[in-house]
C-alpha cells in the first residue's frame, strides 16, 4: 500500500486538453511532517543533502513541523528524483510535485 | 523518567576525540541491544511486513497522475535505498563492540537508528508530541516505547555530535541512554520487533 500524504492536493486532469505538450516546467520537492523523524536530524540531513546553511535548514525544518510540508529544492525531473531519493535513504517522508 | 543529574558527570556516548572520530562510550548491555536490532530489521524487511517496513520506503510521486512514474521509481529505486539502509545497518553490527567511530561511520549509524525508529514508531503508532509517561505502567506498548525512547536519545546525541554541538545540556530532560526508562522497560524480556 502506497503511503500517500493526506494533505496533497488532488490532481485535477483536464481530459478537455489532447494536445500532447512537452512540459519542462520544475518538479518540486517536498518534505512532509512525520511524527518520528526528530527535528535536529531533519535539519541536518537538509543542510547535508542540499548545502544549505544551517539557519535556512531549521527554517525548512520549521515549516515542516508547523505549515505539514516544505519545498526543499526545486529542479528539472531527474534532479529533483535523485534529491527523493537521497531524502528517503536517510529516512524523510519526501515527495515530489510539478508545477501547475 | 529519571533526572539526568547523576548522569552529567559521566562522560556522554560519542565523545568527540577532535580528530574527526567518536569515541562509542556505550554500557556493554546498550551495545547487546543495538547489536542485535541489525538481525531484527533485517527478518522484517526480509518478510515483507509492509505494516512495518513501509516508511523505509515511501512514495516518490505522490500525485495519481504521476502513477506510472511511481511504479517505475519504485521498481528501481527500492532496491537501491534498501542496499543503502542495509549497509548501514551492516556498520552497526560491525563496529558496536568498537572503541571509536569515524564521522562516516557514525554517519551511517545515524540512518540506521533512525531507520529502526521509523519501524518502531510505525509499529507502535507513535504520533505527534507523545510522551511515554502517558502510558499506563502495564500497557504492552512500554518496552517498545522504551527502546523508541532510548534511540530518540541515541540519535538526538549523535545528530548534536555531527553538528558540532555542544551536547551537554540539550538532554537533560530527554531519555538518554542508559537511562532508568529504557533498562526498567526491558525487566520483563528483550525487545523482539517481529513481535511487535
Amino acid at each position: 500500500m502506497l503511503n500517500v500524504p493526506s494533505a496533497a492536493p488532488a490532481e485535477i486532469v483536464e481530459s478537455d486538453t489532447e494536445t500532447v505538450v512537452i512540459n519542462d516546467r520544475p518538479w518540486k520537492v517536498i518534505v512532509w511532517n512525520d511524527p518520528i523523524n526528530l527535528m535536529s536530524y531533519v535539519t541536518l540531513v537538509i543542510q547535508q543533502l542540499f548545502g544549505y546553511p544551517k539557519a535556512k535548514a531549521e527554517k525548512l525544518m520549521l515549516d515542516v513541523h508547523t505549515k505539514g510540508r516544505a519545498i526543499v529544492n526545486s529542479a528539472p525531473r531527474e534532479q529533483a528524483e535523485l534529491d527523493v531519493f537521497r531524502l528517503h535513504e536517510k529516512g524523510l517522508w519526501a515527495t515530489m510535485e510539478q508545477d501547475e | 523518567v529519571a533526572s539526568l543529574g547523576r548522569r552529567r558527570k559521566q562522560i556522554l556516548p560519542f565523545h568527540p576525540n577532535g580528530d574527526g572520530t567518536f569515541t562509542i562510550g556505550l554500557a556493554l548491555e546498550d551495545r547487546e541491544f543495538l547489536g542485535d536490532l541489525p538481525r531484527q530489521m533485517k527478518a522484517l524487511i526480509e518478510s515483507d511486513d509492509e505494516a512495518s517496513t513501509r516508511r523505509l520506503f515511501p512514495p516518490a510521486y505522490h500525485r495519481e497522475a504521476d502513477g506510472e512514474r511511481e511504479e517505475e521509481y519504485r521498481r528501481y529505486m527500492r532496491e537501491e535505498i534498501l542496499i543503502s539502509k542495509t549497509a548501514a545497518m551492516e556498520m552497526i553490527r560491525e563496529k558496536v563492540d568498537g572503541e571509536t567511530l569515524t564521522t562516516e561511520e557514525m554517519m551511517a549509524w545515524m540512518s540506521a537508528i533512525n531507520d529502526i525508529r521509523l519501524v518502531l514508531g510505525t509499529q507502535l503508532d507513535v504520533y505527534e508530541g507523545f510522551d511515554i509517561e502517558d502510558l499506563d505502567a502495564d500497557d504492552p506498548r512500554l518496552p517498545g516505547m522504551a527502546a523508541y525512547g532510548w534511540l530518540s536519545g541515541l540519535l538526538e546525541l549523535i545528530v548534536a555530535r555531527l553538528s558540532g554541538a555542544d551536547a551537554d545540556d540539550p538532554f537533560a530532560d530527554r531519555v538518554a541512554p542508559g537511562e532508568a526508562a529504557f533498562t526498567e522497560g526491558f525487566e520483563d524480556g528483550d525487545l523482539d520487533l517481529e513481535d511487535l
